[in-house]
């Protein structure tokens, strides 16, 4: 799918130039910004919730969720240090549309509505690095959105494997090591079922393409190949 | 799901009218371009340099995979705007083809001129970036619909998409220009036989209705609530 992989390439390489400098313009945010520290698997917010600030990561991952009427849940996004998330309440969006959860210990910065707002307002260099940050989020989603449409489950696994990958490196000759995830967590993320998961993972451990030593080894040059040509 | 996607539609009406308003202090880099039904504005691969805004009229916004497979991302109207992947990043190609699906008059505004804009007119920035804001809640929206709801309720979702695209909040019944089924199959992601079959219950069922052979008759209120019951 050479089409997919340019879109992939494209967002990689912007997404990596933006982030370190936001966090020194968040500095100048002096009322309204907490700093809160969590444990792994703590809830920022939840689906439901009266929405009032935006987020900020300074350290760790943030997995937000969406769960249905009937009760099914997805995986949106899992945004880590100098993502923003929870900025829907910017925008007229009074209650939180999903569950933000951390996968790891994690330092947030919480920016009330009104600050964030009143910054953007008065600082014309963060309101651009937020707008960028925005952009590249859509073209993600606008990704994500073509992967669902077009590819069957197991290349959406291959793809979210190497989406975990890429969170520890840039490089794509690399592998990575990433923390262990539930085969009920990857299955929310690639929207297919846990015994579906379970069986392209042993897949993939038996072609060489994933290994587990405590934690998952993702081999990305041959994830890549089999998403591109597979 | 239902009233977040009210609350960010009435919000990006309002929002649109000041964008069209702010649109009118760009003088050098814009351009009033006229197109006919089926015109390319931009092609997937091609250069991304511009920008642009609907005046009057409709855009598909579409992506083919390598394998030939197309998947519509976006109908868009009056007061909408497209193309803005391009403002992140360096010189970066389309991800997407843009076609017009009536005669239409849309702006097209250089990267520069814009950005440039965000730079000297804070309040132009604000408005882009709520729009921007807008966008990402949808393009979620729209994930979380292919991931949870099966193809029938996802056409349901489409329908009662196009039924908005005027200045129509209400539930009311609406006429609008029939599109054919190879379209609506790659709006919603199936193929255009479930799409056929889906269609004739649907009009069994009194929640659409042909109307000569240009125009449908969506009944918003009964396919609103056929979509909420199960």
């Amino acid at each position: 799918m050479a089409v997919m992989a340019k879109r992939k390439e494209v967002a990689t390489v912007k997404g990596a130039g933006v982030d370190p400098y936001v966090a020194s313009l968040l500095k100048k945010i002096t009322v309204g910004k907490q700093e809160l520290r969590f444990r792994k698997g703590q809830k920022i917010f939840s689906q439901g919730d009266s929405a009032d600030s935006v987020y900020f990561i300074q350290a760790g991952r943030v997995k937000i969720s969406v769960v249905s009427a009937s009760g099914k849940e997805a995986v949106l996004a899992m945004p880590g240090p100098h993502d923003f998330f929870g900025e829907g309440s910017l925008v007229n969006q009074s209650l939180r549309i999903s569950t933000a959860e951390t996968l790891e210990a994690s330092t947030v910065f919480r920016i009330e509505k009104r600050a964030m707002i009143r910054s953007l307002h008065e600082q014309s260099e963060l309101s651009e690095k937020f707008m960028a940050l925005l952009l590249t989020r859509n073209l993600d989603l606008e990704e994500d959105l073509c992967d669902q449409l077009f590819n069957h489950s197991e290349k959406r696994l291959a793809r979210v494997l190497l989406k975990l990958a890429r969170l520890r490196t840039h490089d794509v000759a690399l592998d990575a090591n990433v923390p262990v995830l539930s085969h009920e967590t990857l299955a929310e993320m690639v929207g297919t079922t846990r015994s579906r998961i379970t069986h392209f993972m042993n897949k993939f451990r038996t072609m060489g393409l994933i290994e587990y030593n405590g934690e998952l080894t993702i081999r990305t040059e041959l994830l890549t190949d089999l998403v591109l040509h597979g | 799901m239902q009233t977040t996607r009210k609350v960010a539609a009435l919000k990006s009406a309002k929002n649109g009218s000041a964008l069209e308003r702010l649109l009118e202090s760009i003088v050098d880099g814009k351009d009033l371009l006229n197109f006919r039904k089926g015109a390319k504005l931009f092609s997937q691969g091609a250069e991304a340099d511009a920008i642009y805004f609907i005046r009057k009229g409709k855009v598909k916004v579409a992506v083919a995979s390598s394998h030939g497979k197309n998947a519509v991302l976006a109908l868009l109207g009056p007061r909408d705007f497209f193309g803005e992947g391009c403002l992140v990043g360096g010189a970066s190609a389309r991800t997407s083809t843009a076609t017009t699906l009536e005669p239409s008059a849309i702006f097209r505004i250089e990267k520069r001129a814009m950005l440039r804009a965000f730079q000297t007119q804070p309040p132009f920035a604000e408005t882009f970036l709520t729009a921007v804001l807008a966008r990402s809640v949808k393009l979620e929206e729209d994930l979380c619909d292919q991931i949870f709801n099966h193809s029938e309720k996802r056409l349901a979702r489409v329908l009662l998409k196009l039924s908005r695209f005027g200045p129509h909040d209400k539930l009311a019944d609406i006429t609008v220009p029939r599109m054919n089924q190879v379209t609506l199959a790659e709006i919603v992601g199936t193929t255009r036989s479930r799409i056929s079959f889906f269609m004739t219950k649907f009009r069994k069922l009194g929640l659409i209705q042909y109307n000569g052979n240009t125009d449908i008759i969506i009944m918003a209120e009964a396919l609103t609530n056929s979509i909420l019951r199960d």
